[in-house]
């Protein structure tokens, strides 16, 4: 029990700046539902910035079992499909957009990763990872790269405008299921099939920290805004919390009554989503490891959640095939 | 001491042939004691430890038991078997699956799909289930379905290889085949054969069905199938008994 204060101590510190912003906020609702926006199941999603668009409107792209990757434009509480992107074979499983929102990157079953220029719907690149050698991938803060797991538990960096791999670093661990960059562009965070987080310094290309703290897949684990803290979702029903520079459990939430398959992060540093097996999103306050609202509006499994960049809206999406957008303002 | 408490409903959780032959036994001791003073059997308290854990025991048992019967190749009396243990476990997943796996391979394919079918509602995140119920699709012919329950059973555990090479990306190329045999002729009724997918615990003989727009044509074991005959009724065709299985060259 001394040990879980103290780390609450640590975290509060942590988060001193923003403890009291949050405590009257709790208009959470579902603001807009697009119904069959698949043909089946959707897998993964991502929520961008659109900054090329005037008229201030944001992107949420989706990857689907069904081969399709679908680029919607969300403006004024409404989604409007802009862009089916056909090319995959089999299902999509990961789905990224990149800082300024011009391009987004997909990976699919079949191991082939592409990268669609958004404006116009355009594939701009495609990359052969060769056999399981992509499954999650994220686009580097900056864009240059994009980074994949594999298999062998190797994380990939292709350059974005080369096409090729320009780099490799080696967990020495099993499959790769989840990827993300921290923030600053100084880390990647990878979690593994049998429930090690690895992180490493991406200037020095080295391991520094491997955690150990789940014992079953980790689907998803994001960095804070801030880059300090990293947040793993996994199997066992549990989302950790972990201050990234001396790789200490900040927290254990749980909560959810099945698999954990997505965490985000949202802007405001202090609240974060997640998604799980179990049908509900769940919004949560990292700094009081609250549990602050559950939505119980899919009637399947949620894939993926993922906050928009200024952090007011949360966009889910789910085997029953719709997508949802939460209004979750800050 | 008589405790207040709902009435147990009899024979929730017992076998009806079990059941009636206790029951006969029974009516034989009701008329012994019937000449004496003291009726035992009313007089004895009832137990009441034949409840949950009893019945999850003996499920077990009973799934042992179908696992060992299927592993010698007598589908049949596992089937049996894992029959009684679902009526006393309902919700176990396991079962269905093992079920599933038995009927695929005495050939009897659609109640193989929905017993697969049911494990994947009551366990969504168990990829076993989505493996099956993908060979079980693929075996009635609906590739492009199985292939999609490949797709999840990979997306839930992607470190399994022989699910990647075996079953989903066989499955692919199958699909692929189609296409191109389906091209240049533009015969709207392809034919397209499916080979069935070896199970990973039983090893089951491989067999073929091929199915060809309306009418299906599949493989049996004499005497195995007569219920399979009454659901497929004309459709079915059967190959004559000198048919030699081949493999598909892949």
């Amino acid at each position: 029990m001394t040990s879980l204060i103290s780390t609450l101590n640590l975290f509060s510190n942590l988060h001193n700046n923003k403890r009291y912003t949050n405590t009257t906020m709790n208009a959470q609702t579902l603001v807009f539902k697009q119904e069959q926006a698949h043909e089946d199941s959707i897998w993964s999603c991502s929520f961008g910035k659109n900054e090329h668009d005037p008229s201030g409107s944001e992107t949420i792209v989706t990857g689907s079992i069904d081969d399709h990757v679908k680029v919607w434009k969300w403006q004024d509480d409404k989604l409007e499909l802009k862009h089916t992107l056909e090319g995959h074979q089999l299902g999509v499983v990961s789905v990224d957009i990149n800082a300024d929102g011009s391009l987004a990157a997909s990976s699919s079953l079949d191991s082939h990763v592409m990268i669609w220029d958004l404006e116009s719907g355009k594939m701009a690149k495609s990359i052969d990872a060769g056999p399981v050698d992509a499954w999650t991938i994220a686009f580097s803060p900056d864009s240059r790269f994009l980074a994949s797991g594999s298999h062998t538990g190797k994380i990939n960096l292709f350059g974005v405008d080369s096409g090729r791999k320009e780099s490799s670093m080696d967990t020495r661990g099993k499959f790769t299921l989840s990827l993300a960059y921290s923030p600053d562009g100084k880390f990647i965070a990878s979690g593994a099939l049998d429930g090690i987080v690895n992180v490493f310094d991406i200037t020095t290309g080295k391991l520094i920290h491997t955690l150990e703290g789940h014992a079953m897949p980790i689907r998803s684990l994001c960095f804070s805004p801030d880059s300090q803290l990293l947040i793993t979702a996994s199997d066992d029903c549990q989302i950790k919390i972990y201050d990234v520079q001396h790789a200490n459990l900040a927290g254990t939430l749980s909560g959810h009554g099945s698999w954990v398959l997505g965490v985000d992060f949202c802007a405001d540093n202090t609240h974060f989503v997640s998604g799980s097996s179990d049908k509900t999103v769940k919004i949560w306050n990292a700094g009081t490891r609250q549990c602050i609202h559950t939505f119980y509006d899919h009637t399947d499994q949620v894939w993926d959640v993922k906050y928009n960049p200024a952090g007011t809206k949360v966009v889910s999406v789910s085997d029953d095939r719709n997508v949802h957008v939460y209004d979750c303002p800050v | 001491m008589t405790s207040f408490g709902w009435k147990r409903k009899v024979g929730g959780n017992v076998c009806k042939s079990k059941a009636s032959a206790f029951s006969s036994e029974a009516k034989d001791d009701h008329d012994k004691t019937a000449h004496d003073d003291i009726d035992w059997l009313t007089s004895t308290p009832k137990k009441r430890f034949i409840s949950l854990e009893d019945a999850v025991g003996k499920s077990d048992r009973l799934k042992a038991e179908g696992a060992m019967l299927a592993e010698a190749d007598r589908y049949w009396e596992a089937i049996k078997k894992w029959d009684e243990a679902i009526q006393l476990t309902p919700y176990n997943e396991k079962i269905f699956e093992m079920k599933a796996q038995a009927l695929m391979a005495v050939g009897e394919v659609f109640p193989a799909m929905q017993m697969a079918e049911k494990t994947v509602v009551m366990a969504p995140t168990w990829w076993v289930g989505h493996q099956t119920l993908g060979r079980a699709l693929a075996n009635i012919g609906e590739v492009r379905l199985a292939l999609k329950s490949f797709s999840r059973a990979v997306h839930l555990n992607p470190a399994d290889q022989e699910m990647w090479t075996e079953d989903l990306l066989w499955t692919k190329s199958l699909l692929e085949r189609k296409k191109i045999a389906a091209e240049p002729e533009q015969v709207p009724r392809s034919t397209l054969t499916v080979r069935e997918l070896e199970d990973d615990c039983d090893s089951t003989s491989s067999t073929s069905s091929a199915v060809t727009g309306e009418r299906s044509v599949m493989p049996y074991n004499a005497g195995l199938l007569t219920s399979t005959e009454k659901s497929f009724g004309k459709n079915i065709k059967w190959l004559p008994s000198n048919y030699i299985q081949m493999r598909d060259p892949t």
